[in-house]
């Protein structure tokens, strides 16, 4: 291999010859030149280019296909995209346009930037699949446990730390049952995992789910269950 | 079709190839059509400033890019159809 050899600068000059081949075009043919090459111009630094590779993801194509052409889909493919990001930019990222968001799509569109810099966002979507396919519903009943969902989502998430004590934990996962909601979402990662599994010994072995009404399942966010979800169903 | 292919280029060549397509830019930074009117960006619904200014195929379009604007513009021109 070349020793000299430096992708970056390999790339810049691609993108440079593309460019240059731009300002030598004729005139008469310059605007065409975006669409017969498949090309397009981007600030410089924006990193905006690999968003659409989120809308070629099985999650997205499995959203499209559940809930149609839905006014949030802009947002979830952003919120795919934060989520490929490294874990330490997500936020970042995210609180960075949460303003914009909020201003067009107002609170269902911010539950989805919280549910992206959490890891939620392949989570909620592989629950709404698997929740279709267990009760078989209309499109129109998905959307509208899809968008309550969204319009419930700091009611309806917890996030369990991995110094909260666990009667503190079992407390606030009582308090967020008693609402009687339809879907509470308890999340733990990384060193929270142990203790969520206390949590579950102690649900199993109460009868607190049995009074309130509601049964649980499990979710491994992550394929090394570095990251899980208990979804709570009001029955 | 091919993939589309986005380039990243400093605000001086993107004010150079907006130029050389017929657009100015005014004092402020914002950039102007062939008859002197400020572009509209199709999915901010604002005015294109040439510190944020996206050039992409699709009948040529002139945007801002934001993740939002970029989402929205792929979702309405997407790669595979």
């Amino acid at each position: 291999m070349n020793e000299d050899f430096d992708p970056s600068i390999e790339a810049g000059k691609f993108s440079y010859g593309f460019f240059k081949s731009f300002l030598e075009e004729k005139k008469e043919q310059l605007i065409s030149f975006f669409s017969r090459n498949r090309v397009g111009f981007l600030p410089k630094g924006c990193g905006l280019g690999d968003l659409k590779n989120s809308q070629k993801t099985q999650s997205f194509k499995q959203l499209k296909y559940l809930i149609g052409n839905h006014p949030t889909l802009p947002i979830i493919s952003i919120g795919l995209w934060i989520n490929s990001l490294p874990e330490e930019k997500q936020k970042k990222v995210a609180e960075e346009i949460r303003n914009s968001i909020y201003k067009m799509h107002k609170k269902k569109g911010v539950s989805i930037l919280n549910m992206a810099s959490t890891g939620f966002m392949e989570g909620f979507i592989k629950f709404l699949t698997n929740y279709n396919l267990k009760k078989n519903l209309t499109k129109e009943e998905l959307i509208d446990i899809y968008e309550q969902s969204l319009e419930d989502w700091e009611k309806i998430s917890l996030f369990i730390q991995k110094n909260h004590p666990l009667e503190n934990i079992l407390q606030a996962i009582q308090l967020k049952l008693a609402q009687g909601m339809s879907f509470i979402y308890v999340f733990a990662s990384y060193g929270a995992i142990q203790t969520m599994q206390s949590v579950i010994v102690q649900l199993r072995s109460s009868n607190l789910l049995l009074q309130l009404g509601y049964s649980f399942s499990k979710e491994n966010l992550e394929p090394k269950g570095s990251k899980i979800v208990l979804i709570f169903e009001k029955q | 079709m091919p993939e589309l292919e986005l380039i990243e280029l400093s605000t001086n060549d993107i004010q150079l190839a907006l130029e050389r397509l017929g657009y100015s830019i005014d004092e402020q930074g914002f950039v102007l059509d062939l008859n002197k009117k400020e572009v509209m960006c199709k999915y901010t619904q604002e005015r294109v400033h040439i510190k944020t200014a996206a050039i992409l195929p699709g009948s040529l379009l002139i945007i801002n890019a934001t993740p939002l604007s970029m989402a929205q513009y792929f979702l309405e021109y997407p790669n595979d159809e």
